[in-house]
């Protein structure tokens, strides 16, 4: 027991330690001055001083810099709705861009509490499960976080030389409309994606859905959904590390962090590339000016490019892989 | 061995020698039970490739050292993750603690110390279950089916782990749960669901019970079960559940979001700490305005003599790395920088350049004249791609069209036009990457995208459905080479020339002229 608790406890501290150290310049970056270019419209963009939102932002900056005035504003848990007032007030903005789930039930908020102010075009990026999280924000587009699974496979199966078909799915009833929308788009793929009900309360469902997908439905890889409640402290403890402890399947995850070479986690992670997302937002922005500020009709989309890591010790020793191929993936942790 | 288990009688000046060897004896017999117990690997697997029994310490450039010049916070902090990792919470702890007190920005010390603290408190609930767990389910009880007592089935991990201890005879606890209404699911940790009322038989110590009607939680609550001991949970929810009947239940919350430590409920969201990005991967911060540089065309700055002159690669789409390391090795003495991005490329011309290696219409559109060209080792033809049906060339133009970013926003769609011969500036969408324009396709964003004949390969290796390919008359032109006035254009131009085949293959460059 005491082995055991070692093992798991430098696991869990191996992915702690993953959290970065927030330098200097980072916390610096609510403090830099931008100037105001009131001859080109202006994009306010509301963000937490995180280091994926700078990297979204950035983007933005390259897509739209030259044509418009991009105003960053960050928001805390702190900002109040009347905060938020004031600054759409000081910015007068053509659209806003909002980011992270909380910025976006701040912004739903200041909707509801002003419904009769103008119904400025919303840009929703870096918020989970965008269409749940948005519910009665109106006027609003945006760029799902979520890489699509079908994404997820293609980078893999183009590293494999083995057959990847079937990919098995560990899910809590509520996000089945989500995982039969990644079905569908898999299928077009070639992909079957097997998925297995849990209800997120026992630990022993994750050990015995992956036993089962591996053993009883013979899947090719796993994929492992972002749900904080199956990927909290005490479900990757006792049921997530003890079920994957030698595991020889591949394990499709979208978190960098499950992807450790001190972790039998993850072994192919695949990431929303932050600056290409800013970048999407950017041109879904430059899409509504040219449709005089309208956002009818235009819906969410996927994010376009993403970012790869693969554990390539274990591929190497488990998995077929066209070695030519590693090439294009971003970053191999050995 | 003979010698150790029957050794000669000591001498009378050592009376603590067979004292000794039979201690020596009996840890050599605890490690062996140890191993077989904890330790023995699965004969029938290999060992794993990444276990988590691996050595914690990281060398990755992505996990940074502690140096001479690392303020003591940092230390602190460091010293607290290593605590951590060897499972020495108190020492972690204090650590962390001592770092925030001297600097309460320091790093995410505030976020290590609470993982310490839970895991501290993890730790003292497993030994209190390690303890317990020894003496458990040697002798079931018989069960009384008038008052419901139920004995709850154990993991078959645990199971296993009981039957290798020695024969104790049971201490349990009795847990005694009643509900209004009746009938309510009660789950005990990860045991099988009972239902109410229902008496336990639970090993000593904590416990986790929760009473769920329909999978909705009613409470949750954590008990300690003491041996030979009756412990009373009663509870009514008669109230609460027709309350709860009246309005529609609430729909079902939004997961968290993806980049705070913290949850809505203020608790450690471990999921969100670990969804943190790598600090190499944190971008500068942008120290003047939201403004784009933009060139006059008057020129770059080239490097002091110095430095090695310094040669910026634009290659869009494609990725840099294995390019800019063949160039370096195959152009020895020039600073190669290979850039993907528009955004990139930008701010490379923005500090000292000796010369910049692009397509003729990116020089040109930043500014610069291109005075050395090569010469193509392909037909740098383009092809008008689809999923659903051949393109029809006159059609492209009014559909949007999806191809590879190499001059940005305004430039871009004029010069797509001019590749269709087209009379009306096609709407696109801008990829940084030729493998990003089969998403596009795929979610239906584009109709059509466009991408050259090398990079197709690229797209017809990654899909399984059928790629409809027009082959368009218009070429790329080949790569072109500006070089700043002033610099060392010699230096740079004789590597260039010189540039190996591993080069040239990946640029599709034949020779230069």
């Amino acid at each position: 027991m005491a082995l055991k608790r070692i093992v798991i406890v430098a696991a869990l501290a191996a992915l702690a330690a993953c959290a970065p150290k927030r330098t200097e310049r980072e916390s610096s970056f609510a403090d830099l001055q931008f100037a105001r270019r009131a001859e080109v419209p202006a994009i306010l963009t509301l963000m937490p001083d995180s280091p994926s939102a700078r990297a979204t932002y950035d983007g933005m900056v390259d897509e739209l810099g030259a044509d418009f005035d991009l105003v960053p504003r960050i928001v805390t848990r702190k900002t109040s709705v009347e905060e938020l007032a004031q600054i759409i007030g000081d910015v007068k903005p053509k659209a806003i861009v909002v980011m992270n789930n909380p910025t976006l039930r701040l912004y739903r908020q200041y909707q509801i509490a002003r419904p009769a102010a103008k119904r400025t075009p919303v840009i929703a990026v870096l918020t989970s499960f965008l269409r749940e999280s948005s519910e009665g924000v109106q006027n609003l587009t945006g760029v799902i976080y979520e890489v699509p699974l079908v994404t997820s496979l293609v980078n893999l199966r183009t590293i494999l030389k083995q057959p990847l078909k079937r990919v098995g799915v560990l899910h809590r009833p509520i996000f089945g409309k989500f995982i039969e929308e990644q079905r569908k788009l898999a299928q077009t793929e070639g992909f079957e994606l097997v998925g297995i009900e849990v209800s997120g309360k026992k630990r022993s469902e994750i050990r015995e859905g992956l036993r089962d997908l591996r053993n009883e439905k013979g899947v090719d890889a796993i994929w492992v959904l972002n749900d904080n409640v199956l990927l909290d402290r005490e479900m990757l403890r006792k049921g997530w590390l003890p079920a994957l402890r030698r595991n020889r399947t591949p394990v499709v995850v979208n978190v960098r962090s499950l992807l450790s070479r001190d972790v039998d986690f993850g072994t192919f992670a695949v990431l929303p590339d932050h600056n290409a997302l800013g970048t999407q937002a950017g041109q879904l922005i430059g899409n509504i000016a040219a449709t005089n500020w309208q956002v009818d009709g235009a819906g969410f989309e996927y994010p376009l490019s993403v970012e790869k890591v693969l554990d390539v010790t274990f591929a190497r020793r488990y998995l077929e892989i066209e070695e030519q191929q590693l090439a294009t993936i971003d970053q191999l942790v050995e | 061995m003979t010698g150790v288990i029957h050794p000669q009688p000591p001498p009378p000046q050592r009376p603590w020698l067979p004292i000794a060897v039979v201690m020596a004896l009996l840890i050599v017999a605890g490690n062996i039970v140890g191993y077989i117990l904890y330790a023995k690997p699965d004969p029938t697997q290999p060992t794993p490739a990444a276990s988590v029994t691996a050595p914690p310490e990281r060398d990755t450039p992505d996990e940074p050292k502690t140096t001479p010049t690392t303020s003591l916070a940092e230390e602190q902090r460091e010293a607290g993750v290593r605590a951590l990792r060897e499972g020495k919470y108190a020492k972690a702890i204090a650590s962390f603690e001592a770092a925030i007190k001297l600097d309460p920005k320091v790093a995410d010390a505030a976020v290590l110390l609470d993982v310490a603290k839970n895991l501290q408190e993890a730790e003292a609930q497993d030994e209190i279950a390690d303890e317990t767990e020894t003496v458990a389910e040697v002798t079931p009880q018989p069960r009384t089916e008038p008052t419901r007592r139920r004995r709850v089935r154990r993991t078959p991990r645990r199971r296993r782990r009981v039957q290798r201890e020695v024969s104790v005879e049971p201490e349990t606890g009795m847990l005694a749960v009643t509900t209004v209404p009746a009938a309510l699911t009660v789950e005990v940790d990860d045991f099988d669901p009972q239902t109410s009322p229902v008496e336990l038989d639970l090993e000593p110590g904590p416990h986790d019970v929760r009473i769920l009607k329909d999978g909705e939680v009613l409470e949750t609550q954590r008990v300690v079960i003491n041996a030979d001991q009756r412990t009373k949970i009663e509870r009514d929810f008669s109230g609460r559940l027709a309350r709860a009947a009246a309005p529609p239940p609430p729909p079902p919350a939004a997961p968290p979001p993806p980049t705070d430590g913290v949850s809505k409920d203020e608790e450690l969201d471990l999921v969100a700490l670990l969804d943190r990005d790598q600090p190499k991967e944190t971008p500068a911060a942008r120290t003047t305005t939201t403004e784009t540089p933009t060139r006059d065309g008057s020129a770059l700055t080239p490097t002091p003599a110095a430095a090695s002159p310094r040669l910026v690669v634009f290659w869009p789409g494609r990725s840099s790395s294995t390019l800019e390391q063949s160039m370096r090795s195959e152009m020895g003495g020039v600073d190669v920088r290979v850039v993907t991005r528009t955004g990139d490329l930008r701010r490379a011309l923005s500090s000292p350049t000796d010369a910049v290696m692009a397509s003729p219409y990116v020089l040109r559109s930043n500014g610069l004249a291109p005075s050395m060209s090569a010469k193509a080792n392909g037909s740098g033809r383009y092809f008008a791609v689809s999923l659903e049906q051949t393109p029809v060339k006159a059609q492209i133009a009014n559909q949007t069209i999806g191809v590879v970013d190499e001059l940005g926003r305004n430039a871009m769609p004029a010069f797509v036009q001019k590749l269709l011969g087209s009379s009306r500036q096609p709407r696109l969408r801008r990829v940084t990457k030729v493998e990003d324009l089969l998403p596009l396709l795929q979610f239906s964003i584009a109709k059509t995208v466009l991408v050259k004949e090398r990079d197709f390969s690229v797209l017809e290796k990654r899909t399984q459905r059928k790629l409809h390919t027009l082959p368009l008359s218009a070429s790329a032109t080949p790569l072109a080479v500006a070089f700043a006035d002033g610099g060392r254009r010699a230096v740079v131009e004789r590597a260039v020339r010189g540039m190996g085949n591993q080069s040239k293959q990946s640029l599709g460059v034949d020779s230069w002229r």
